[in-house]
C-alpha cells in the first residue's frame, strides 16, 4: 500500500512555494498543474470505491472504470475555469494542457513508487506514452471545448460528446496496456504517434493557409 | 468469430469514409465535412474499443458502456451537422409530423428497458429523438423548396435511415443471439456498414447548396 496523499504533498509543496514567489503571470500555470495532480489523487479514490462497489477485478477497473473517472475528473478544473473566469481562448487551451500534464506526472510518480525505477526503457516508454495519452485526451476536449463554448446551444451536448471521445481513447490505451507484451508496446506508442501526427497536420495546415 | 469479421469490415469502411471526408474537409476548408469526419471518427473509435475488448478478453464490457459513449458522441456530431445544414427559415418551421421521431424514440426506450441499462437507454432515446426530429423537420422543409435547396433532403433521408437501422440492430440483438449469419442482427449490421457510405454523396449534394 502506498500513501499517495503524501506523494502529492511532496511534489506540490515546492510548486506551491514557486507559485507564491514567482511572477504573478505564471501563477495559473502552477495552479493548473497542481490541480491536475489533485484530480489524479481524487480519481484514485473514486476508482477504488467504484471497483469495490462493482466487485471489479484489476483489468475491469483499469479498462472500464478508470477512463471514465479520470477523464471526467480532469475536465472539472477546466470547466470551472471556463465557467467562472471566462478566460481568453489562448489561456483556456493552455490550462487544459497543464491540467493534463499535472495528471500524467502524478500518475507516473505513483507508478514509480509502486513498481520501482529499475526498467529504464519501459519507464521511458511509459513516461512518454502516458504523458502523450493524457495530452491527446486534453487536446480532444480542449480544442473541442473552445469551439463549442462559442455556441451556447452546443455547450452541454458538445462537452459531453468530447468527453465521450476522450474516455474512449483513454480506454483503448488502457485496454492495450492491460494485455501486455507486444500489444502493450503498441498501446504505449499509439498516443506518441497521435501527438506527432497531429503536430504534423497542424503545421501542414498552417503552411497551406500561409500559401 | 462472425462478430469479429462483421465489426472488422465495418471498421474498415468507417476508416475509409473518415479518411475521404477528412481529405474533403482539408481540400474544401469545409466545416460540415469536418463534422462528418468527426462523426465517422467517433463511431470508429467506439468500434475499435469494442473489437479490441472482444479480441483480447473474449467477452463484452460489463461495467461501463465505453463504446456506447463514443457512439453517442457520433450521433451528437450528426445533430451538429444537421444544425449546420439548416436551410433559411427551417429553424422557425415546426411541423407536427416531425414529433413522430421523438415519440418513436420514447416508445422504443420503454421497449428496450427489458434488456439494457435504464440511464443509458434514456440517454440514447434523447439523442435519437433529437436527431430524428431534426432529420424529419429538415426533410419536410427541404421537400417544400423548389430549387437546389431541395437537395438537402437526401442528407436528412440518410440520417433517418441510419437511425432506423440502428434501432433495428438493437431490437434484433435482443431477440437473436446466434453467432452465425442466420441471425438478422448481422444483416442489419451489414446494412449499417453500407449506410455509412450514404452520407458521403448526400452531404456532397447538400454542401454544394
Amino acid at each position: 500500500m502506498i500513501y499517495i496523499e503524501n506523494v502529492l504533498i511532496c511534489i506540490s509543496a515546492p510548486l506551491l512555494i514557486a507559485m507564491l514567489c514567482g511572477d504573478k503571470s505564471n501563477r495559473p500555470v502552477f495552479a493548473f498543474f497542481i490541480a491536475g495532480m489533485g484530480m489524479c489523487l481524487l480519481s484514485a479514490y473514486i476508482n477504488t470505491f467504484l471497483a469495490s462497489y462493482y466487485c471489479a477485478d484489476m483489468v475491469q477497473a483499469t479498462v472500464e472504470i478508470a477512463p471514465v473517472v479520470e477523464e471526467t475528473m480532469k475536465l472539472l478544473p477546466v470547466l470551472f475555469y471556463l465557467l467562472v473566469f471566462e478566460p481568453k481562448q489562448r489561456w483556456a487551451r493552455s490550462a487544459i494542457f497543464y491540467v493534463a500534464a499535472g495528471f500524467a506526472t502524478f500518475e507516473n510518480a505513483c507508478y514509480l513508487v509502486e513498481n520501482g525505477t529499475s526498467h529504464l526503457l519501459f519507464l521511458l516508454m511509459r513516461g512518454f506514452g502516458a504523458g502523450a495519452m493524457h495530452i491527446v485526451c486534453g487536446a480532444i476536449v480542449g480544442y473541442g471545448l473552445l469551439y463549442v463554448w462559442r455556441r451556447p446551444w452546443l455547450k452541454v451536448a458538445g462537452t459531453f460528446g468530447l468527453l465521450c471521445i476522450a474516455i474512449t481513447f483513454h480506454a483503448i490505451y488502457n485496454l492495450l496496456l492491460s494485455v501486455g507484451d507486444a500489444v502493450q508496446t503498441v498501446g504505449l506508442i499509439i498516443p506518441v504517434l497521435t501527438v506527432l501526427s497531429s503536430i504534423g497536420i497542424t503545421k501542414l495546415l498552417k503552411f497551406k493557409q500561409r500559401k | 468469430m462472425i462478430e469479429l469479421i462483421d465489426n472488422a469490415i465495418q471498421l474498415t469502411v468507417l476508416i475509409g469514409c473518415c479518411t475521404y471526408s477528412a481529405v474533403q474537409a482539408i481540400r474544401r476548408n469545409s466545416h460540415v465535412w469536418f463534422l462528418l469526419t468527426c462523426f465517422y471518427g467517433a463511431y470508429a473509435l467506439g468500434l475499435v474499443y469494442w473489437l479490441l475488448f472482444i479480441a483480447f478478453h473474449s467477452t463484452y464490457p460489463s461495467i461501463s458502456p465505453i463504446s456506447d459513449l463514443s457512439w453517442m458522441a457520433s450521433v451528437l456530431f450528426l445533430i451538429v451537422m444537421q444544425n449546420t445544414l439548416r436551410l433559411p427559415g427551417e429553424s422557425t418551421y415546426r411541423p407536427l409530423a416531425a414529433w413522430a421521431a421523438p415519440a418513436f424514440s420514447t416508445v422504443m426506450c420503454f421497449f428496450l428497458f427489458q434488456w439494457g441499462d435504464y440511464f443509458l437507454n434514456i440517454l440514447w432515446a434523447v439523442l435519437m429523438g433529437a436527431c430524428g426530429y431534426q432529420a424529419l423537420r429538415g426533410l419536410l422543409w427541404a421537400t417544400r423548396q423548389n430549387n437546389g435547396l431541395r437537395n438537402c433532403q437526401y442528407f436528412h433521408m440518410s440520417a433517418l435511415i441510419f437511425l432506423l437501422a440502428e434501432y433495428s440492430l438493437w431490437v434484433t440483438s435482443g431477440f437473436w443471439k446466434a453467432e452465425n449469419l442466420s441471425n438478422p442482427y448481422y444483416w442489419f449490421d451489414f446494412l449499417m456498414t453500407a449506410l455509412f457510405f450514404n452520407f458521403l454523396p448526400s452531404l456532397k449534394k447538400a454542401a454544394i447548396e
